[in-house]
């Protein structure tokens, strides 16, 4: 039942230095992850073209942060709606007096502010300088975030239901149903998948949630096959034929009995999944295909710095360093999760 | 026996199963009854066809196994007979754990392993028996001290794999018994198990048996078990059945080859078992 035997010394050493190598590196991965998810969910506080609190004709409003709770997910219309605090209808940049009271986020500019000159190298004004139309660089970045978690995590949210669901009816009932949802699953595989995209977003414009949609409805297709593959194993084993014969339902042994051993494999899969998506929506907009202009994303940016490589080579490293951070920091938490998550890879193969 | 079967709970009459078409029958015309409250025996070499006709009484073979002939539950008088078969699954579901239940040979086997013993029992009682979330818990517990497990707090927070073989087993009987049935399907319960835990389980059916007047289908390749658990044997050879008698004929002259090898078999296990007893001490 123990893992590590204390009374061997060499057992014991060898195991929990390489334990705590990789537990580094998990570690490291989960906080730049969660780091990411905290810029996007309050990307307005740190960075807008409103400040935090002000004090307008005599009244307090905190335009911030009315702007990241309306942008909230789930919670976020309640807010639009129930308006607990007042909402300004001003512009704080124009309408407020030089002297009154403002507290603004740190980088003070919205991701499509024109605020200053073009190609602005870094100062202390604009942390990472300012990009060929004098937006600020670091605040573009701050909301790429947005764009890419969101369109990362829903369509992966989306690619696992739709995957559990096929890839399980397949696995559950077999026969026909596998025949048909197995043939659909090759069918979505033989696509280019960049490509079928490509026309989809031709087809439908711009906009985050035709590119979830899309990302979501065709990358589904290995959650399917790995889900099917574990309903299909687990079919078989002695314990679903006794919960059958104590009176279980099949709905009840799929979700009960089937469902919680494919959800490990399915949940690593998604992990490298979401650093997919957010690979293949920055190629959107770096096509132009993507979010659209109105909306400042990692591809977007780098499609406009790409435009003058030759007279500002960089920068491109600020959309290029959050692409590969982020991209990098799913595959090791993807890998980190099969290591933990696999039965099969025991103690030795851990060591290696 | 025709006599006997008007009055029978539980008849096989004339089953055929084979696993695909055009694939040599697993089981050819194979009848039998069993009345309430008795206790048989099918009795076969491996491959005979014993554990497919359990899961045919259960309908728990594979969808594209091809079946003949009829399997009818009848209960009691008052309650209106159910074609095993021929139901839907609805109907089936509601049989299964309720009025048939089954004890598989891999005890650790049957159970999930990455829940609690508690949580399964828990479960099982909620399906079976409608008990509520919050009482569905201690009836595990009780259900586990009632197949003779001395400690249910400690053994119902296990995991499967962290239990000795005699005690999933006992924990599969509790599973199997949640629900009251009036049939018990034993499919080699002790086969699994070395000797003492065999008498143990043995003893623990004959016990339950005593006090709720269930009927068993003992399957098993082990006369000694048969012999001390039911009162009637029938012997399936090769897929067909052979023999059917009472426990007290089995030595008669006249019993079929089948039968005789059998006994031949359990006998010679018991005598090869005396003499290494008497050897080793």
């Amino acid at each position: 039942m123990t893992t590590a035997n204390p009374t061997n010394p060499i057992l014991w050493t060898d195991h929990a230095s390489t334990s705590k190598r990789r537990n580094w590196l998990a570690r490291s991965a989960a906080a730049i992850a969660i780091t990411f998810i905290l810029v996007a969910l309050l990307a307005p506080l740190l960075a807008w073209h409103q400040p935090i609190v002000c004090k307008y004709q005599g009244q307090f409003y905190f335009p911030a942060i009315s702007d990241t709770a309306s942008r909230l997910p789930l919670v976020g219309s309640w807010f639009q709606k129930a308006k607990p605090f007042r909402f300004p209808s001003f512009d704080a940049r124009t309408a407020l007096e030089p002297d009154a009271f403002a507290l603004w986020p740190p980088v003070p500019y919205g991701p499509m502010e024109m605020v200053a000159d073009a190609n602005r190298p870094a100062s202390r004004r604009h942390w990472l300088g300012t990009d060929d139309r004098g937006r600020d660089v670091l605040a573009r970045l701050i909301h790429g975030t947005c764009v890419s978690v969101r369109v990362g995590v829903y369509s992966m949210l989306l690619a696992g239901i739709v995957g559990i669901i096929i890839g399980g009816a397949a696995g559950f009932y077999g026969g026909a149903i596998d025949w048909m949802c197995s043939r659909l699953i090759e069918i979505m595989m033989c696509f280019p998948a960049f490509f079928l995209i490509l026309v989809v977003m031709v087809w439908i414009g711009n906009g985050v949630t035709g590119i979830i949609l899309v990302i979501g409805l065709t990358q589904w297709t290995s959650i399917a096959r790995l889900v099917r593959a574990e309903f299909l194993s687990g079919r078989e084993l002695d314990f679903v034929d006794a919960a059958r014969s104590y009176g279980a339902s099949g709905w009840y042994i799929a979700l009960r009995h089937l469902l919680p051993a494919a959800l490990a494999p399915t949940l690593v899969a998604l992990t490298f999944g979401v650093a997919d998506a957010i690979l293949l929506e920055a190629g959107l907009s770096w096509l132009g295909l993507g979010v659209g202009a109105d909306v400042a994303t990692w591809g977007g940016m780098l499609r406009d710095a790409y435009d003058q490589i030759r007279t500002h080579p960089g920068l491109m490293t600020a959309p290029c360093t959050a692409i590969f951070v982020s991209v990098l920091c799913c595959h090791i938490l993807g890998e980190q999760l099969r290591r933990s998550l696999d039965p099969r890879i025991g103690f030795s193969e851990s060591r290696s | 026996m025709n006599e006997r079967s008007t009055h029978s709970m539980f008849e096989v009459t004339d089953l055929s199963v084979r696993y695909a078409r055009g694939e040599a029958p697993v089981l050819r015309d194979v009848s039998l009854t069993i009345d309430r409250g008795e206790s048989i025996a099918l009795v076969g070499d491996s491959g005979c066809g014993k554990s497919t006709l359990a899961l045919a009484a259960m309908r728990l073979l594979p969808k594209t196994a091809f079946i003949r002939g009829s399997i009818v539950l009848r209960g009691d008088n008052r309650e209106t007979p159910v074609d095993i078969l021929g139901s839907d699954e609805r109907t089936i579901e509601r049989v299964r754990g309720r009025r048939i239940a089954m004890v598989f040979q891999n005890p650790i086997g049957s159970l999930n392993p990455v829940m609690r013993i508690e949580k399964q029992l828990a479960e099982v009682l909620r399906v079976v028996r409608g008990t509520s979330r919050s009482t569905a818990k201690r009836g595990a517990l009780e259900s586990l001290n009632r197949v003779g497990i001395a400690d249910p707090v400690r053994v119902g927070r296990a995991y499967p794999h962290e239990l000795s073989g005699g005690m999933a087993q006992r924990v599969a009987l509790a599973l199997a018994l949640a629900g009251e049935p009036e049939l018990l399907i034993a499919d080699e319960p002790t086969s699994a198990l070395d000797g003492i835990v065999q008498a143990q389980i043995v003893e623990l059916i004959r016990e339950t048996q005593r006090q709720t007047n269930l009927s068993l289908l003992l399957i098993t390749h082990d006369m000694a078990i048969a012999k001390a658990l039911t009162n009637r044997v029938c012997v399936i050879e090769a897929t067909r059945l052979v023999d059917d008698c009472p426990i007290d004929q089995l030595t008669a002259a006249d019993r079929h080859a089948a039968t005789a090898r059998l006994i031949q078999a359990a006998e010679f296990k018991r005598s090869a078992a005396i003499t290494l007893m008497e050897r080793t001490i």
